[in-house]
């Protein structure tokens, strides 16, 4: 074996842990069949450490390749695209690792995992999973010199401490390229269909059940920080989707509304926010009753929604500004009245029966709301996470005669199927009610579980107006928030019971940090860019601009790193001694006469003296002044002053 | 800040120089050896000449030994030679009934091991055991050697046939190796018109005696080390021990000798202290016999290797 062909004893286990870091945060997308193989792959090439005869033909390889990407292939449908190309990625890998033998296999296999690295920012861009690939690289350069240390192995702390100083000194090469690097818009290479995974988020339809469902969720929806006020707890009306169109049992937004031109009336200053959006990967764009205009990138629909040009598939911001005190619709167009009052034949007849009957009772559509409203109030209805199931298509009464526990879509279902019945035009608003604030930084967080429904219903002059049974029933749900609402023995999902105490606290902390993070790091997109640097460099900065700063900052942090680890500039001494004599070694220098390292202070002195005959004298003095200094021990301040000033003298 | 020496240091040149000046009538054009001898004397080690046989090995031993004023005994190390012809030796005497120790030929101040690497091994540690206690221990008893004792061993070339090299752990128990090399042009036309050489030493006068030695020897102790010095030293092991040159860097005794010897050279040239000059002079001395040239390297000797350990280092 060659001196280039040592490898420290077993690296395997050392790359092997690399590897399976590596491919940790990709296991919940991995097909559940690669968890079994991938792990063992693992163990065959660990049981293969001591004898090599156990590691498996190239031929068997072959097969567990075809195999596996046959596997992979009746998976996904394709070999392409983010989650299958990982995935065969990650089985290639382990099949790789158990052809490896030499130094070269594990180098390339090393290098392999950085690439899957890289592929973890594909599925999540959050600072966890930045932190854990930081963490993975740490051990993926350890892991390198392990392979490639020679005969004495360093010590796990060295090679921890050496890689560590790798990584560090890699971060401003980091920080350079992240803020300089030219940015595209959009991702930097077209993702494949599969990109858009579904997810559980708000949908744009309302059936019994499917808003509770949405309750487990913590994820977070958006995030708003408001520039001048911030309206109180129950304004806070994220309005998503309008429904028209009731079947009975669910609404749906039905046809398109041809109404031109929405009008809105406005009676105050509206509130300014900007939204950060959570990717939906829909076109939806959330605002607070009512948004005034529509956001750059996106356009104002007829039912006072806001909808992006494109679809939402990365972090997504944009400004918007909203009224709370308005006035909209206020002329009803035949179209609306006519979706507005529909209801489904031969359905739910006891509801629509009671809302006609309303009809005859009262004068002002006003006292049927206030009085639909004051039966929820006063009768024994509950608000209930899991109410009973309501099945077929009479489920609205089902719900308001017979089971009376419900969540807010059966209350503003039954409350609109009423409402329509008694002939009040009324649609449904599905969306987002609340949020909370972090302290810190008042930032609003609205999370899936904040999903709500409402409704709106066309009253003369005063156009449609905000109606949401739910908080006739559980005001506290409006004012404060689920928790608050629920009954006190109701089970609520595991993310309600964090929400108390230090917890509460640490979370916050952690939204704060990762608003931040999504403001600073994940929406630094080109405009913001630009922005940026022009600032910071204080005038308009084009493309060629940033390719010139990016090469020429990277040379700086470059040349910046050799000097901290060549350190040619590093004093090799502090004796003051020694200072003042490389002063007279530099001044003879200067005239020709270079001391070598090596030299002692008498040869220099003899030969310096030869040259300078005429300075001899001067010469001899200063290096047995220096001698006696340096070399008898004497820590004389005056002898030092005095060889000083005899060099500063010296003129040659 | 370390104490000031007091040495005498002109009074400690002056006789030192006569001292050199007289070997130098005997041993003509090689002032440096001289030096370099004298310099392994006053550290209190052993010297061992490595040459060909006739340039003047013995010569410089005898001088020495005069020139002192110091016993000397000559061993000629064959292959035969037993211990105890150099130890001595316990023989029962009729008359007294009793074994009386007849002490060999090592019991003396100056003590010539001529062609030392002609001798078996057994021989050899034999005396190296002597030196290195400055004790021989025989019979279960213990008889210490005189003082100063002063071991100068001859070596031939190991080339030679029937010669039995020093292994390296022998090699380390003498503080200098040196070669003295043919004379001069010059030295060789003095020699061949003067006198005998060892009609010569006889004529030369002791400059010094034993005593005066020992006060030397203690002197070369008082000699300062400054911190500026013991870093270059220290620069100078690490950076045998880096260097690709050598199979193996130098052993802390030989950083301690390399010091000593330093501290010597800088009193027989009349200073109290010790120069970077002064570790270069002496450490091919010091050094060459301890370092093992590393197999890669073969086609450089290792002087020159020595002289590029020097110059890789900065004062």
């Amino acid at each position: 074996m060659t001196r280039f062909d040592y490898i420290a004893k077993d690296p395997v286990s050392w790359v092997i842990l690399s590897l399976a870091l590596v491919l940790m945060p990709h296991a919940p997308r991995l097909p559940a069949w690669t968890l079994f193989v991938i792990p063992l792959l693992f163990l065959w090439r660990l049981a293969a450490i001591k004898k090599p005869q156990r590691l498996p033909r190239k031929w068997l390889l072959f097969i567990i390749v075809i195999l596996s990407s046959f596997a992979m292939l009746v998976h996904y449908g394709t070999l392409f695209g983010k989650t299958a190309g990982t995935a065969i990625l990650a089985v290639l890998l382990a099949v790789k690792l158990l052809e490896s033998r030499k130094r070269r296999d594990y180098m390339l296999l090393i290098a392999l995992s950085f690439f899957i690295i890289v592929t973890n920012f594909l599925f999540s861009q959050d600072i966890p999973t930045l932190a854990f690939m930081l963490i993975t690289v740490v051990i993926l350069v350890m892991s390198l010199i392990y392979i490639n240390q020679e005969s004495a192995p360093l010590k796990l702390r060295q090679r921890f401490k050496m890689s560590l100083t790798i990584v560090l000194q890699a971060l401003p090469m980091m920080l350079v390229m992240f803020i300089l690097f030219p940015r595209i818009s959009g991702p930097l290479w077209q993702l494949p269909d599969d990109a858009h995974t579904a997810r559980s988020g708000l949908s744009d339809t309302m059936s019994p059940g499917n808003i509770a469902q949405l309750i487990n969720s913590n994820d977070i929806a958006f995030r708003v920080k408001f520039e001048n006020q911030q309206p109180s707890q129950n304004q806070l009306y994220w309005r998503a989707h309008v429904l028209w169109y009731f079947d009975g049992r669910s609404w749906e937004q039905g046809k398109l509304n041809p109404n031109p031109d929405p009008v809105l009336e406005t009676f105050n200053a509206p509130v300014e926010y900007t939204v950060t959006l959570e990717p939906h990967f829909k076109k939806w764009l959330f605002a607070l009753d009512m948004p005034g205009e529509a956001p750059v990138k996106s356009h104002y629909n007829n039912n006072y929604l806001l909808r992006a040009d494109k679809k939402i598939t990365s972090l997504y911001q944009y400004q918007a500004t909203s009224f709370l005190n308005y006035r909209a619709g206020n002329i009803l167009s035949p179209w609306e009245e006519s979706a507005g009052l529909k209801l489904p034949v031969h359905q739910n007849p006891r509801t629509v029966a009671l809302g006609r009957q309303w009809r005859k009772q009262f004068n002002q559509p006003v006292d049927i709301v206030a009085h639909a409203l004051k039966q929820f109030n006063q009768q024994n209805y509950v608000y209930t996470l899991r109410p009973p199931l309501t099945p077929g298509h009479d489920s609205v009464d089902q719900f308001l005669f017979n089971t009376r526990r419900g969540f807010c879509e059966h209350y503003a279902g039954s409350f609109a199927v009423l409402m329509r019945a008694a002939g009040i035009p009324t649609r449904i608003i599905l969306g987002y009610q609340g949020g909370a604030f972090n302290p810190l930084n008042d930032v609003l967080t609205v999370r899936q579980s904040d999903a709500h429904a409402w409704t709106e219903v066309w009253l003369e002059n005063q156009g449609w107006v905000r109606i949401d049974p739910t908080a006739a029933i559980a005001p506290s749900r409006i004012e404060q928030n689920l928790n608050a609402a629920l009954p006190k023995n109701e089970t609520r999902p595991l993310h309600m019971h964090l929400d108390m105490g230090v917890l509460k606290q640490l979370r916050f902390y952690w939204e704060l940090m990762d608003n931040n993070w999504n403001q600073w790091v994940i929406a630094y997109d080109p405009e913001l860019q630009q922005e940026f640097l022009s600032s910071l460099l204080n005038k308009k900065i084009n493309f060629a601009d940033i390719v010139y700063l990016l090469v020429f900052t990277l040379t700086i942090v470059t040349l910046a790193i050799a000097v901290m680890i060549l350190k040619p500039f590093q004093r090799t001494t502090s004796d003051p001694t020694q200072l003042a004599y490389e002063q007279f070694c530099r001044k003879l220098a200067r005239s020709g006469i270079c001391r070598e390292p090596c030299e002692g202070p008498v040869d220099f002195s003899l030969r310096a003296m030869q040259a300078h005959p005429q300075q001899k004298d001067s010469i001899k003095l200063i290096s047995r002044i220096y001698i006696n200094l340096r070399f008898r021990s004497s820590n004389n301040k005056k002898q030092l002053e005095k060889l000083r000033h005899l060099i500063r003298k010296l003129k040659l | 800040m370390q104490k000031q020496t007091h040495l005498p240091v002109e009074l400690i040149q002056q006789s030192l120089q006569q001292a050199v000046k007289n070997i130098s009538h005997i041993i003509l054009g090689k002032q440096r050896q001289i030096q370099l001898a004298l310099t392994c004397l006053l550290a209190n080690g052993h010297l061992l000449i490595e040459d060909m046989p006739g340039v003047g090995k013995t010569t410089l031993a005898l001088a020495i030994a005069k020139t002192f004023g110091l016993d000397f005994q000559r061993v000629q190390f064959t292959s035969d030679l037993l211990p105890a012809d150099v130890l001595g030796i316990s023989i029962y005497d009729i008359e007294s009934r009793q074994f009386n120790f007849h002490s060999g030929p090592v019991f003396t101040q100056v003590l010539l091991a001529d062609e030392i690497n002609r001798s078996t091994p057994k021989t050899q540690s034999a005396l190296l055991e002597a030196m290195e206690e400055h004790q021989v221990t025989q019979d279960g008893t213990t008889r210490p050697l005189p003082k100063p004792f002063f071991v100068i061993a001859t070596q031939n070339p190991t080339e030679q046939v029937g010669t039995f090299p020093l292994p390296e752990s022998q090699l380390d128990r003498f503080l200098m190796r040196i070669e003295i090399g043919y004379p001069d042009q010059n030295a060789e036309r003095e020699l061949l018109k003067g006198t005998d050489r060892r009609q010569a030493i006889r004529q030369i006068a002791s400059v010094l005696d034993a005593s005066e030695l020992i006060e030397l020897q203690r002197a070369v102790d008082e000699v300062h080390v400054s911190k500026a010095i013991v870093d270059y030293l220290l620069a100078l092991i690490r950076s045998s021990r880096l260097s690709p040159w050598f199979s193996s860097g130098l052993s802390p005794r030989a950083g301690l000798a390399l010091q000593k010897c330093a501290q010597a050279w800088a009193l027989l040239h009349g200073r109290d202290h010790v120069l970077p000059e002064d570790v270069q002079q002496v450490i091919p001395s010091v050094a060459a016999h301890r370092l093992q040239i590393n197999p890669d390297n073969q086609h450089e000797s290792i002087d020159e290797l020595i002289i590029k350990l020097i110059k890789q280092v900065p004062v």
